[in-house]
């Protein structure tokens, strides 16, 4: 009997770990069920052939294979992507509808109180981050400025480019005039980030923010010198380009300026589904975004395709909302509406 | 032949592509007949089947189709008076005039062969720009692009059908009805009544589908005669061949137009939509001033706008391939083709990928001589349609209006406005103001506000130091000049006509 005890007791533990485990296991196979048979709609709000939408095709059969959900591409373009979001905000909270936003677009549509934009970024549900890529100034071959120093010394208005106030162009012109004290005079009305481009190149404006994969594109040709990288960190795309920390003094004003911007810039192309999603879909959508984000194969697929993938986790991305949209006192808020919508376009 | 051209040639012909191409070009056709579905919708439709195919083959699949979608309307625009695709609004005045007068198969023909014709001028003008295409596109700026929307809308206004006023007035509410919606500068809604569908303001398609689709749909739909369109005699192949001729018969009509397609191809922001309004209101004013008197139904009417049509596909190619910057938003769609592929338009494009730019351009001039010899064959059907009594037709093409509406954003709403516009329409036939004029002003409207503030905050007075901005302005003031007495004289013979 002596001897029995002992295996008795681990005859219980061995039990009481299998039922854990069963019950365990069951968990994970409920979680994993999940999505299975459902229609998941992928909603993009840019047209087909930009973009969003490329990211959009090549994640959802990966999404379909990881949930054994069929995902569906919408397409909804209006309103700069803000329609589609103020939409998926709207809809009933099943975790059925997912969006592939941009970030940068939204966080600064609504940080600016943007006419039409009935959605609140710190309510919806973050899924995880695809990409995102710093901004870099571009100087113009045929402006008379032939570097970033002269840029910033320049004794006549600096001329920029840009789409719309908010575009994530004309905004970054505005931020980097601000913080280094430029006397700058940005040009809008171009249609997107490559004719913003365009009018660099010609001559029309001095000098542009873009992307840094659209300025490694550009540079190619000669027309457009990359200058500034506006990040702390350089670019591997842009070797021997300068942070704008490094190419000029930044004094602590500046910094605030230039690191909210960048922070705004990191939310990037990302994944949210509506408020009031039960806390388990949202889990399992984020652990297969993030599954499939960090897949070597995933990464190499897009990667051919001329498309970076950077995953960032939910955690992340909020902390970079509470950085951001959720810190600026009303006085903040004020400074950065005059500076970013009135006081470079008069 | 240089070696990229050999290469291109390869390229091209290669049996996948060539094809992935005929099968690009056929539905291309398809969507070009469906009122509503434009050359746009189609790219946007048909994306998503090119992941897995060759490079080529289907960037040849996607051009084709693009290609062919303006071939395809014409022959709408003609028989039915309901143009296929927004470019071939210009067609309708003077097409559908030579359809009523028993004229069809001509107009048709001269339609086919112009596009393919002006087609192949785009691809040749592609194809010899290739190498220098760069320093062409950068010597368009703001004042440029603004100036060239001011003298089409003008040009068009001056020759547009009925009294200038008239005209003026179409135009006016084209530019009025593009100011809805989010304005490019301020970024400010106007006109938007709370109401998310017109933060984009008005959509081309809705706008197009009821202004020319609806006053038919119901004209046919009341026709008293139930064997109405006696007046539209079956295809003769005889007279459409007579078409081609009229086209050889009038080089110089036919280079102009293909040259006019070409050059506000290659200016991005213009926009391809202008460029068979421009053409078709030049032709009119040659032939006004040849002549003396002003006409519905001239042939000059049809050769021009679709020569252009097809001419400035080749010419919104340049900025696409030399800069990455697309030259219309069909071609922004073609970018994002070539990126699934793997390929990047821009300035590195041309030195990697010299063939495949040129492939290209052989492609778009085989498309463009294969959609019109496929379009023969479905003139016949499209024809054939026509004849059938009113009461028939009216609800199928109701049906086709519909879907072509919803299909291009898969928006309701468009279809609601179809039938707003609709109304308009009706309105505008009875009181004898232009359609094409208000699309046009449409168009224009935003182009012309948008740079007029860029070259302003730009360039300032330094506008008159640009040498192109001033061969556009003296063109502006010396059309007005000329045209607006020639206008009083066409006037005066037309009201002479009337009893």
């Amino acid at each position: 009997m002596r001897i029995t005890r002992p295996l008795r007791r681990i005859g219980r533990l061995a039990a009481a770990t299998l039922l854990l485990a069963a019950h365990a296991h069951d968990a994970v196979a409920d979680s994993e069920a999940l999505y299975r048979g459902e229609t998941i709609t992928l909603v993009v709000g840019y047209g087909a052939g930009g973009g969003y939408d490329a990211y959009a095709r090549y994640l959802a059969p990966w999404i379909e294979r990881r949930t054994g959900a069929t995902v569906v591409v919408e397409n909804r373009p209006g309103g700069g992507g803000l329609v589609a979001l103020n939409q998926v905000y709207d809809e009933a909270g099943d975790g059925r509808t997912i969006m592939l936003a941009n970030g940068l677009a939204a966080a600064l549509a609504q940080l600016l109180q943007t006419e039409g934009v009935r959605f609140d970024l710190l309510d919806m549900p973050i899924l995880g981050r695809l990409a995102a890529e710093p901004s870099v100034v571009m100087l113009s071959e045929r402006s008379k400025l032939a570097s970033f120093r002269e840029l910033v010394d320049a004794e006549e208005p600096v001329k920029w480019s840009g789409g719309g106030k908010t575009d994530g162009i004309a905004d970054s012109a505005a931020v980097v005039s601000e913080a280094l004290g430029i006397d700058s005079r940005i040009i809008i009305g171009y249609k997107g980030a490559k004719e913003s481009a365009l009018a660099a190149m010609r001559g029309e404006v001095d000098a542009v923010v873009t992307s840094v994969s659209t300025a490694a594109k550009l540079s190619a040709g000669g027309e457009l010198a990359p200058v500034a990288v506006l990040d702390r960190e350089p670019s591997d795309l842009l070797p021997g380009v300068p942070t704008i920390f490094d190419a000029v003094a930044i004094d602590e004003n500046a910094a605030w300026w230039i690191d909210l911007r960048a922070d705004i810039a990191r939310v990037g192309r990302v994944l949210v589904t509506s408020p009031g999603t039960p806390a388990d879909r949202v889990e399992r959508l984020r652990d297969v975004i993030g599954g499939i984000l960090t897949d070597p194969a995933f990464v190499a697929e897009l990667e051919a395709a001329k498309r970076p993938v950077s995953y960032l986790d939910a955690g992340a991305i909020e902390s970079l909302f509470g950085r951001t949209l959720a810190s600026l006192n009303d006085d903040e808020v004020a400074r950065v509406k005059h500076v970013v919508l009135e006081k470079y376009y008069r | 032949m240089p070696d990229y051209l050999l290469s291109a040639l390869a390229l091209a012909t290669d049996p996948a592509t060539i094809g992935a191409t005929t099968l690009g070009v056929v539905i291309g056709l398809v969507f070009g007949i469906l009122p509503g579905l434009s050359g746009l919708s189609a790219l946007a439709i048909l994306l998503p089947f090119i992941y897995g195919m060759e490079p080529m083959t289907a960037l040849g699949f996607l051009l084709g189709a693009h290609a062919a979608v303006c071939t395809g309307g014409s022959v709408t625009a003609i028989v039915l008076g309901i143009p296929g695709a927004p470019t071939n609004a210009a067609t309708v005045r003077d097409g559908f005039a030579m359809q009523q007068a028993g004229r069809g198969s001509r107009a048709v023909g001269a339609a086919l062969f112009a596009s393919a014709a002006g087609g192949i001028v785009g691809a040749i003008v592609l194809v010899a720009l290739l190498p220098s295409l760069r320093p062409v596109v950068l010597s368009f700026g703001a004042p440029e692009i603004f100036l060239l929307g001011v003298l089409g809308l003008l040009w068009a206004a001056l020759a547009g059908q009925g009294p200038a006023i008239h005209a003026l007035f179409a135009a006016a509410l084209g530019i009025f009805l593009s100011t809805f919606g989010y304005q490019r500068i301020t970024g400010v809604p106007r006109f938007w009544f709370e109401f998310d569908y017109l933060l984009d303001g008005i959509r081309l398609v809705p706008l197009v589908l009821g202004l020319f689709a609806v006053p038919e749909i119901i004209r046919l739909a009341t026709a008293r005669d139930p064997t109405r369109r006696d007046h539209a005699p079956a295809v003769d192949l005889v007279e459409m061949t007579a078409g081609f001729l009229d086209v050889l018969r009038r080089p110089l009509l036919f280079l102009r137009s293909a040259l006019i397609g070409v050059v506000v191809g290659i200016v991005p922001g213009v926009g391809g939509e202008t460029a068979p309004f421009l053409a078709h209101a030049t032709a009119r004013r040659r032939f006004e001033r040849r002549h003396g008197r002003t006409a519905d139904g001239i042939i000059e009417g049809v050769i021009a706008p679709e020569a252009s049509n097809n001419a400035k596909e080749g010419g919104s190619l340049v900025p696409t391939l030399a800069l990455g910057i697309p030259g219309s938003a069909s071609m922004a769609i073609l970018i994002g083709g070539f990126l699934v592929m793997g390929l990047e338009p821009g300035p590195d494009f041309l030195e990697n990928h010299l063939d495949v730019a040129a492939g290209l351009g052989l492609i778009l001039a085989g498309t463009n001589l294969l959609g019109a010899a496929l379009m023969i064959p479905l003139t016949l059907g499209v024809v054939r349609f026509s004849r059938l009594p009113g009461r028939f037709i009216a609800p199928l093409l109701l049906i086709l209006v519909v879907i072509g509406a919803y299909v291009s954003n898969r928006e309701v709403m468009d279809v609601v406005f179809v039938f707003l516009f609709g109304l308009l329409g009706l309105f505008m036939v009875n009181l004898d103001y232009s359609r094409p004029l208000l699309v046009l002003g449409f168009v224009l409207g935003p182009i012309i506000e948008t740079y007029f503030f860029i070259s302003l905050r730009a360039y300032g007075a330094e506008i008159f130091h640009r040498p192109l901005s001033l061969a556009l302005m003296v063109l502006i003031i010396v059309g007005a000049a000329t045209t607006l007495p020639l206008k009083r004289i066409g006037l005066r013979r037309r009201d002479g006509e009337k009893p």
